[in-house]
């Protein structure tokens, strides 16, 4: 659907963007992920067209639009701050882009109305102003209006940043079945690794302009390309070549201490060890965070603190100064060239 | 790295329409009518010279004068924003009774300034004034000249320059996010940490913009340092227009207007480097408006009533005794004695009577009208340009355009006649001195610095992005412009044109030198009929008129400012 | 030849209304030569315009010269008051069709030298002699010597015929006696800051672009003459302008200085004021004015009329001129706003307050020294003087 190919951006002598090549499939939520400054907006903005890349095409379909001016794209977007026209209500935001293809009123309201239908906003909402609406219906306005002209595509800046947890799982849910509702190819740009892994059908992890990985979101958690994304992706303890001798994990086939070695933290297992962890090692109960679904252990281990994610099993738990055992599959360790 | 297409599109035509006429007006009305002017204080007699330089250094009173205006500048952005924030507190931020009364007090800067506010002052502190009086009763050995000087000069103008603190500065505290103010709140942060730390940061872009209006106020004071300056502080633009009234004296009036205008240069230089180096913009998607703040100790409380009343009362006395005193005659006035038993109708009377009294209010309020119009659409178009280049060119535009900064109206005017009493090439071979024309065009350019300095913050407090998501919906840059962006700064230039005209109303050191025959302006009739030879001092009309301009000046800003305050312009920030 | 005369005939009389007001038109003295070959010459070329003047002439039969109703400009410093209203509606009586821009003198030269090369004036009055100097130098005025110019008394008008005098002012200081006995008050300016008696008690202004700040200035420096000394005053010149700023207090902007003389609480006793504009003063302020005569008389600022270089009416315009300046319409004038009239012929109109200035003897001032060096001197002071 769209294909990025060998797209590079740069400002002045700044190379923001290398080499950039993706394929997004039909229908597909893809995530543009990474942290800030690292190119993913970048690459949005060319496929939405604010931006021209120095090199490389675009396309949609097959056909070449890296030189079709922005409002003949018809790529839908929400803004990182919605950019709702503070001037205009509800409805007028929403009818925007259908009055700029002139279209005739009668249609333009039915359309508005249909889709206001869809995500969920009421008849006297539309008539609000903008700045009278609550955060999650400034999403829905947001999505209504760049949907409302049957966009093929729909891109979203970082839509859920700067706001609170509670509402960000909210509109997150919102937003994923919205999505599968209109089954439209979607780009999604964040910097949240459980937005990205929890929306996406695919991700692609961006670091200084370039891609790391493209992926699902469990081969990109399980199986991280790059030391980068495995570190960005999740919390990971780093495993010390002294952890890695005291637990005879350097003995195993196939695992080079000289190079990084990972595990994530929920692959450790505290007294409880599972089929396949060949591995033991002793350690001592620094603390303990107490997250009602799980329990989140800080063990000394070696001179090093390494995390342990227990599930809450009810289980009494493990005081401080206690000593446990833990246990890890050494196919779990993800190693890196340093 | 915006789209660049190479091909002639309509839009690159029209854009290039645009940059043209741009060009052409800078050339044809800022810079040919003035180059003549500066060049004199440099070139004479075709040889360089140093003769103006070596005059003004070689007067004690104009140096002296230089330093005073250089020494009330920074003293008056201090107190003015001091006052300036205290007011916008007192009316936006904490919960004082009565705000709504206090504002109307505050505002009142916005209808009349000059000779006649400092007169109002003169009324309370001056030599026979109430206050002065007042405290002479009470201590016999009180010296009744007291109100003189630096000080006196700072107190007036303290109060009488904070109209763009009341308009840009309470505008930028209506765009406060108040969940930032709770947030902090809720991490423990007491009121006075808030407001530092949280609330006046957001408005620093704004403040900065008032600022350096404030400055070049300062530096070009006038009525104020000659009304209550006295003989240790004049200020260095009274100098100015009188030598630029006088033939030979133009060469050291345009320097000394150089001086200032370097000045003031270098602080705006200073300040859009600030600019460029980003603003404080409210990220938040769900802003919400502010909730008075109450002052929960009641020490403190009493305390901020008391400061808002006392500041309510410097405000509103003053405008009440010119009303009053435009009821009196002239010997009343110069006396300062306010008799309530002489108040009479014969002023108005005698203004009224005349028939030919509203023609002049005519002819000002729609030259005002038009000239301020004018310059809010260039400057508007101009904004776009320099907001969306970013080049050599939009910044050689801005700087250009700041050009009537640096020369005294007087001279301005001069130069427009000067240049246009011949037919030239850059005016299309129209002779413009004599035509109803000249005055609208001078009407413009002055007020040009001033409209793009706070258009341009207007303009640069845009969200970025609500023009990408009206682009990407498929809006051409016009239409764009017309329906997205233009709403959101309207309310700004709304009361920006409110100023200019206000401003323009009564002008008269431009008008009496462009005025057609028969269009007499406002200004200059007033002043005719106060500057009288063989009538009696007619002071008390000054009087009459300025409250006549008042209510125009009050409606004006009704209509475009202050009926959308409360209803769906105050939304819009 | 009857429109000739009659035209001829119908200047005579305005020459030579002397004492009549309004109606009589017997001629009485007779008319100088020169007028009459002006108005002879001037009777040809319009002849082809008097169809029109011939009626309005009928209907005042005031015999004064008639306008043809081409629209004029006149440009004065001298038409608040509602002397331009005036103006305008008694010259329309005779024909005159009067639009006027009235402004400060200083403004006046200002726009006419601005405007030099598409001239908007036909005609200026009021302007005093050292501003007419430097319309002159700067070839904005053109010569016309008007029918009147010989009922103007010797030295008031333009050797060269630039410019006519119209009204005479006397650039007075002045004290109330109420206030201050005459035996109390200054004799000469100089005695302001060289007797300790007046030191802080008189007004000096501030701005000196008015008329009458410079006929004072110009009354004290042409007293020190000295082509070799600085702007061609001589030091002691200078050192007097030093003092009589360092001793003076400075005007307040917007108050009048009678606000200060009529009010026992200030100290200042005494400035400067031209001669029309006492009475009504007087009447205001309920004050006693008296005026100081120094030895060397009082300076005279003479208002004169002139015509502009380029205009494109320059007949209407000479015909103008005729009218206002003459015995006539100057005496009108002069009851109307308490003027002193130049013209010999209308002095007798004058009030009795204005018959005792034109009593006072004038100062003998060199204005050619003055046109040329006023406004170095104003520069000078303003820079190293004031304080």
């Amino acid at each position: 659907m769209i294909k990025l190919d060998n797209i590079g951006v740069t400002f002045g002598s700044f190379e923001a963007l290398k080499n950039i090549n993706i394929h997004v499939k039909e229908g597909e939520f893809f995530t543009f992920l990474g942290p800030s400054g690292c190119g993913k907006t970048t690459t949005l903005r060319t496929i939405t067209g604010f931006i021209h890349p120095s090199c490389g095409r675009v396309s949609v379909r097959g056909v070449d639009i890296t030189d079709t001016p922005i409002e003949k794209r018809n790529i839908g977007m929400v803004f990182q701050s919605y950019a709702l026209f503070p001037t205009m209500t509800v409805y007028e935001n929403i009818a925007f882009g259908l009055k700029v293809q002139k279209m005739n009123k009668d249609e333009i309201s039915q359309k508005v109305h249909a889709m206001a239908e869809k995500v969920d906003l009421s008849d006297e909402q539309l008539q609000k102003k903008v700045s009278q609406l609550s955060g999650g219906q400034q999403q829905r306005v947001a999505i209504a209006r760049a949907l409302v002209t049957s966009p093929e595509i729909i891109c979203l800046d970082e839509p859920l940043s700067n706001l609170d947890a509670k509402l960000r799982v909210q509109l997150r849910n919102e937003l994923k079945d919205l999505q599968k509702r209109f089954g439209i190819t979607t780009v999604y740009v964040t910097h949240d690794q459980e937005e990205a892994l929890t929306l996406s059908d695919r991700i692609a992890v961006f670091n200084k302009g370039v891609i790391e990985q493209i992926g699902r979101p469990d081969e990109i958690y399980n199986h991280s390309a790059t030391e980068f994304v495995c570190n960005f992706i999740g919390d990971i303890n780093r495993l010390s070549p002294e952890f890695m001798k005291a637990s005879g994990a350097d003995k195993v086939s196939g695992i080079d201490t000289g190079k990084h070695c990972y595990i994530r933290l929920e692959r450790m297992h505290v007294n409880d060890a599972v089929a396949g962890d060949a591995m033991t090692i002793q350690a001592k109960v620094q603390n303990y965070e107490y997250y009602g679904l799980y329990i989140k252990y800080s063990l000394e281990v070696q001179g090093q603190i390494v995390k342990v994610i227990e599930k809450n099993s009810g289980k009494p738990l493990y005081g401080t100064g206690e000593t446990v055992t833990v246990s890890f599959n050494p196919a779990d360790i993800m190693q890196y060239e340093g | 790295m915006k789209t660049k297409k190479i091909s002639m599109t309509p839009q690159t035509i029209y854009n290039i329409l645009i940059l043209v006429f741009l060009f052409w007006f800078v050339m044809a009305c800022l810079v040919l009518p003035n180059i003549n002017t500066v060049w004199s204080v440099f070139f004479q007699e075709g040889a360089f010279t140093t003769e103006p330089l070596r005059k003004l250094l070689g007067s004690e009173r104009a140096m002296r004068s230089l330093k005073n205006s250089f020494m009330l500048a920074p003293s008056l952005s201090l107190t003015v924003g001091f006052v300036g924030i205290s007011l916008v507190l007192i009316t936006e931020y904490f919960d004082i009774k009565g705000a709504k009364i206090l504002r109307l007090g505050y505002m009142t800067t916005l209808i009349y300034g000059g000779i006649i506010l400092v007169s109002g002052y003169k009324f309370i502190y001056g030599s026979n004034g109430f206050l002065t009086n007042l405290f002479a009763r009470l201590i016999p050995s009180f010296p009744t000249d007291w109100f003189q000087g630096y000080w006196a000069v700072l107190f007036v103008m303290t109060f009488a320059c904070t109209s763009n603190h009341m308009i840009f500065l309470r505008n930028a505290m209506r765009a406060v996010d108040f969940q930032t103010v709770e947030a902090a709140q809720n991490m423990g942060a007491g009121p006075v940490k808030i407001l530092m730390k949280v609330v006046l940061p957001v408005l620093t872009p704004s403040l900065l913009a008032v600022t350096i209006l404030t400055f070049i106020t300062g530096l070009s004071a006038t009525s104020a340092p000659l009304l209550v300056g006295g003989k240790d502080f004049q200020t260095i633009t009274p100098m100015i227009l009188s030598f630029s009234k006088n033939v030979g004296s133009r060469d050291l009036a345009a320097l000394l207007a150089l001086f200032l205008g370097a000045a003031t240069i270098i602080l705006l230089v200073i300040m859009m480097q600030i600019e460029k180096r980003g603003h404080y913009m409210s990220v938040s998607k769900v802003k919400t408006t502010i909730v008075k703040q109450k002052i929960h100790n009641p020490v403190l409380n009493i305390l901020a009533h008391a400061y808002a009343y006392i500041l309510f009362l410097i405000y509103v006395v003053p405008v009440v005794l010119i009303v009053l005193f435009s009821f009196t005659d002239s010997a009343s006035i110069a006396r300062r004695q306010l008799d309530l038993s002489t108040l009479t109708l014969n002023n108005y009377a005698a203004v009224f009577s005349k028939a030919t009294a509203y023609k002049p209010f005519l002819v000002s309020i729609v030259y005002s009208t038009l000239a301020s119009l004018a310059v809010a659409i260039l400057v508007l178009v101009a904004c776009r340009i320099i907001q969306k280049r970013r080049d050599k060119i939009s910044t050689a535009l801005e700087y250009s355009l700041l050009i009537p900064w640096l020369l005294p109206t007087t001279l301005i005017a001069m130069g427009l006649i000067t240049t246009y009493n011949t037919p030239r090439f850059w005016m299309f071979n129209k002779v413009l001195t004599g035509t109803s024309f000249i005055m609208f065009l001078g009407y413009m350019i002055i007020k040009i610095p001033f409209t793009l300095r706070m258009t341009k913050a207007a303009f640069f407090a845009l969200d970025d992005s609500l023009e990408d998501a009206a682009k990407n919906l498929g809006a051409k840059p016009l239409y764009t412009f017309f329906r997205v962006l233009l709403p959101v700064v309207l309310p700004t230039v709304l009361a920006i044109f409110a100023l200019n005209f206000n401003g323009l109303l009564g002008d008269y050191d431009m008008s009496v030198f462009m005025y057609h025959p028969l269009r007499q302006p406002l200004g200059v009739y007033i002043k005719s009929l106060t500057d009288s030879q063989t009538n009696a001092d007619n002071s008390a009309l000054t009087f009459v008129y300025a409250v006549l301009m008042m209510i125009i000046s009050g409606i004006v800003l009704y209509l475009v400012y202050g009926r959308g305050d409360n209803s769906k312009l105050g939304d819009n920030k | 030849m009857k429109k000739v005369l009659a035209t001829t005939l119908t200047v005579m009389m305005a020459l030579n209304l002397a004492a009549c007001s309004g109606g009589s038109s017997a001629p009485e003295t007779t008319a100088a030569p020169a007028a009459t070959t002006a108005a002879e010459t001037k009777a040809a070329e319009t002849a082809a315009a008097d169809k029109e003047a011939e009626t309005p002439a009928a209907e005042s039969g005031d015999g004064l010269v008639q306008g043809t109703g081409t629209t004029l400009t006149v440009y004065t410093n001298s038409g608040s008051d509602g002397r331009g209203e005036w103006l305008v509606e008694r010259a329309a009586k005779d024909g005159f069709d009067i639009q006027f821009i009235e402004a400060g003198g200083a403004e006046i030269q200002n726009r006419l030298l601005a405007e030099k090369n598409a001239p908007i004036a036909d005609v200026v009055y009021g302007l005093n002699s050292i501003m007419w100097e430097s319309l002159k130098a700067e070839d904005i005025l053109i010569p016309y010597t008007p029918v009147w110019a010989d009922e103007i008394p010797e030295g008031l008008n333009d050797p060269e015929g630039y410019y006519h005098a119209i009204v005479k002012q006397a650039i007075l200081l002045v004290y109330d006696e109420n206030q201050t006995a005459p035996e109390d008050a200054p004799k000469d300016w100089l005695d302001l800051w060289t007797n300790e008696a007046f030191d802080g008690k008189y007004e000096y202004l501030t701005s000196l672009s008015g008329g009458t700040v410079r006929n004072v200035l110009a009354g004290i420096l042409t007293r020190y003459a000295d082509p070799n000394g600085e702007l061609g005053v001589s030091a002691e010149g200078w050192e007097q302008i030093a003092q009589y700023y360092q001793h003076g207090v400075p005007a307040e902007e917007g108050m009048d200085v009678y606000a200060q003389i009529s009010d026992p609480a200030k100290p200042v006793i005494c400035g400067q004021m031209w001669s029309s504009g006492i009475e009504t003063r007087d009447e205001q302020y309920g004050t006693k004015t008296n005026y100081v005569v120094p030895e060397v008389g009082v300076p005279y600022a003479v208002e004169a009329i002139s015509i502009v270089n380029g205009t494109k009416n320059e007949e209407e315009a000479q015909r103008f001129v005729d009218w206002f300046g003459s015995a006539q319409i100057q005496g009108e004038w002069a009851q109307e706003f308490s003027t002193l009239p130049a013209n010999k012929n209308a002095v007798d109109k004058a009030n009795e307050f204005n018959q005792k200035i034109a009593t006072l003897p004038a100062q003998d001032i060199d204005w050619g020294l003055v046109a040329e060096n006023i406004d170095a001197w104003c520069e000078t002071i303003e820079l190293n003087y004031m304080q």
